[in-house]
């Protein structure tokens, strides 16, 4: 026994000490402790957890920090078709949407909101972005956002998380590319191994301990952060996933039909909901909002006026989804339709009005806004990523500048009065919640030549120096 | 055998001294950055001010079957017998205890026996009633009725099928 005892030694400060620590009751454990014990749970227990009392509850955000490792494994199935030289591994990616305001209304400028994404880069750095995918790039730019951002200067509403998944290439040959693809067997297998390398969608569960993904043209697959490894969803039925949801406890898979198959947290196959529309063309989407499941349902509708000189072919993937007319323009004209979950009955019910929110369809992330919770969202619309180039639209009568075109090309509107999706810029009065940045979120003016001399091209993202982290309780 | 220069001495909140190898000691990180900190002076007493007597034994005892079984089973099977004793180890330690033992492992910042006792506490939550882990571990509901209910409906599956025993 090499811990025996030397001699006895009376302290009376620290027998007080010693009794207050004895009479902490469970519930008056530190607060670091408390979330280590809860972070051993699973998510249903977990959430009862938060149920117990005050000070457990607010010792964990409902949103745990994901414990997945940095570094995930690679390929997501020994199926995959992956050249056998390539290494590297996939990466989890996590983004936060915030909506920004003045906190008092200025009497110098109109009232205005900002829609922001905040993400960390790979060196740690926030940058601070605009929250579509494919105008991430070319929103925002460090002349027309200040570096540091105090958040006691401003309203700040965290409205989601998203999450997508990185593929770090660790070969010496490149990762392929979304080239202009030929028939060539090569180029077919280079496509082949983007597909099996580019994660479209993941959606992590509400305690952050599983994540499902979508993959290689509509491949599910799941990872539960303690055993860290992918598994293949397999419900035996074929089904090619399009979007998928986490809502009260299970996970809901669109399939391409838009049939949609529920999981229960075990993933297991539960039951099926049958599609509300049938032989339709378009995209869909799952949407969370406040307590109830949509399906939004974009339909692309044929053109009108068939005749002969309006000859088109169908074109319909992820990628584009529009009609090529044999002179190689373009016509799209999408409807939407959105379907609310009815839980009991399990069937969808159409909706006719959003009534004051507004839902945004990114591609790697669905949130909505209520006009309650901002004066800056107006109410019944969808905001969507649009995968078109309209290219019969003149832009010069518009009098915008070229970067706000590229912004507003890819991010389109839909009213829901009519449920008719148009660009952005059709409707200015929408176009203030993702540009230009409002004036009182302006840097102060430095010296106008460095300004001129910049290269417009070079401008990539806006990194911030300072971010306060919101709380979520 | 260890030489004395090989041994600390952990002081308890009584005054209760222990006198313990390094390579024990070491586990615990508190205890390393300390004697870290006044390296060369001979005096190697730690006081652990606010952890009891009883808490330092348990901690001890652990991590000496700690590094006892890993210099054993150096080949393999270290974690199948630690896995073993740790059962053992738990099973002496009632409800009060495991609360002045997660107090003072956390103080004292010692993460391979915090996770033990971790673990071992959220057995007691896992699948069972939020009545059930209140009364076990005599918490007081201080929410009110309607924030009860609505933290309830709000993750209303958490809720369902679990044990109230």
């Amino acid at each position: 026994m090499s811990a025996f005892q030397v001699h006895e030694e009376k302290n009376q400060n620290s027998e007080i000490e010693t009794q207050k620590m004895s009479t902490f009751s469970w519930a008056e454990l530190p607060k670091d402790l408390l979330a280590s014990i809860a972070n051993c749970l699973n998510s249903d227990d977990f959430l009862r957890f938060r149920g117990v009392c005050k000070s457990w509850r607010s010792s964990v955000k409902l949103c745990k920090t994901p414990a997945f490792p940095p570094k995930l494994p690679f390929p997501i199935s020994s199926d995959d078709p992956i050249h056998r030289n390539r290494r590297g591994f996939f990466s989890l990616e996590h983004s936060s949407f915030y909506l920004l305001e003045p906190l008092e209304p200025r009497p110098e400028a109109p009232y205005q909101a900002l829609l922001i994404m905040v993400k960390a880069k790979k060196d740690g750095k926030l940058c601070l972005l605009n929250p579509f995918e494919q105008v991430r790039h070319i929103g925002f730019s460090p002349k027309t956002l200040p570096k540091d951002l105090n958040l006691l200067d401003y309203r700040v509403t965290e409205i989601t998380r998203a999450y997508s998944i990185r593929f770090n290439n660790r070969s010496k040959f490149p990762a392929p590319r979304l080239v202009n693809y030929g028939a060539d067997y090569w180029r077919y297998r280079q496509r082949q191994e983007l597909c099996a390398l580019n994660v479209n969608r993941v959606v992590l569960s509400s305690t952050s301990d599983v994540m499902v993904g979508i993959y290689n043209g509509g491949t599910m697959f799941y990872m539960k952060d303690r055993d860290r490894k992918w598994t293949l969803i397999n419900e035996g039925r074929g089904f090619k996933y399009e979007d998928v949801a986490f809502f009260e406890g299970k996970w809901y898979g669109l399939e391409r039909s838009g049939l949609v198959a529920v999981f229960s947290s075990s993933m297991d196959l539960v039951y099926t909901i049958s599609s509300p529309v049938s032989d339709s063309v378009g995209r869909r989407y799952l949407i969370e909002s406040f307590s109830d499941l949509f399906m939004v349902h974009a339909n692309l509708d044929p053109p009108e006026n068939d005749d002969e000189s309006f000859r088109y072919f169908r074109r319909y993937d992820k990628e584009s989804l529009t009609y090529v007319r044999t002179d190689g323009t373009t016509h799209q004209r999408l409807v939407f339709f959105v379907f609310k979950l009815n839980l009991k009955d399990k069937i969808w019910e159409e909706v006719q009005s959003l009534e004051d929110r507004s839902l945004f369809l990114g591609d790697n992330c669905r949130f909505s806004v209520t006009a309650k919770e901002s004066a800056g969202c107006i109410g019944n619309h969808i905001y969507y990523e649009d995968h078109f180039d309209v290219l019969d639209m003149d832009y010069s009568m518009t009098g915008l500048e070229w970067r706000e075109i590229r912004v507003f090309k890819k991010i389109g509107v839909c009213n829901f009065w009519d449920g008719v999706g148009r660009p952005l810029v059709c409707f200015p009065s929408l176009v203030d919640i993702f540009w230009p940045p409002p004036i009182w979120l302006r840097p102060s003016p430095t010296s106008e030549s460095e300004m001129l001399e910049d290269d417009e091209e070079t401008d990539k993202s806006v990194e911030l120096r300072q971010w306060i982290v919101v709380s979520d309780f | 055998m260890a030489s004395t220069d090989d041994k600390v001495i952990l002081k308890s909140s009584e005054g209760e001294c222990f006198e313990v190898d390094m390579a024990v000691a070491s586990h615990l990180q508190i205890v390393k950055s300390v004697l870290e900190d006044c390296e060369g002076s001979s005096d190697k007493v730690v006081s652990l001010f606010i952890v009891e007597a009883k808490y330092v034994a348990m901690i001890i005892e652990y991590y000496k079957n700690y590094v006892e079984l890993k210099e054993k089973h150096e080949e393999g099977g270290f974690e199948e017998k630690l896995k073993e004793f740790e059962k053992q180890f738990l099973e002496q330690i009632d409800k009060k205890e495991l609360k002045g033992l997660v107090m003072a492992v956390n103080y004292l910042n010692a993460p391979a026996l915090f996770d033990v006792v971790c673990t071992a506490i959220a057995k007691h939550i896992e699948n069972k009633s939020v009545e059930y882990v209140r009364e076990y571990f005599g918490i007081v509901n201080d929410f009110t009725a309607e924030e009860e209910a609505q933290i309830r409906e709000e993750h209303r599956w958490a809720y369902d099928g679990v044990n109230d025993d």
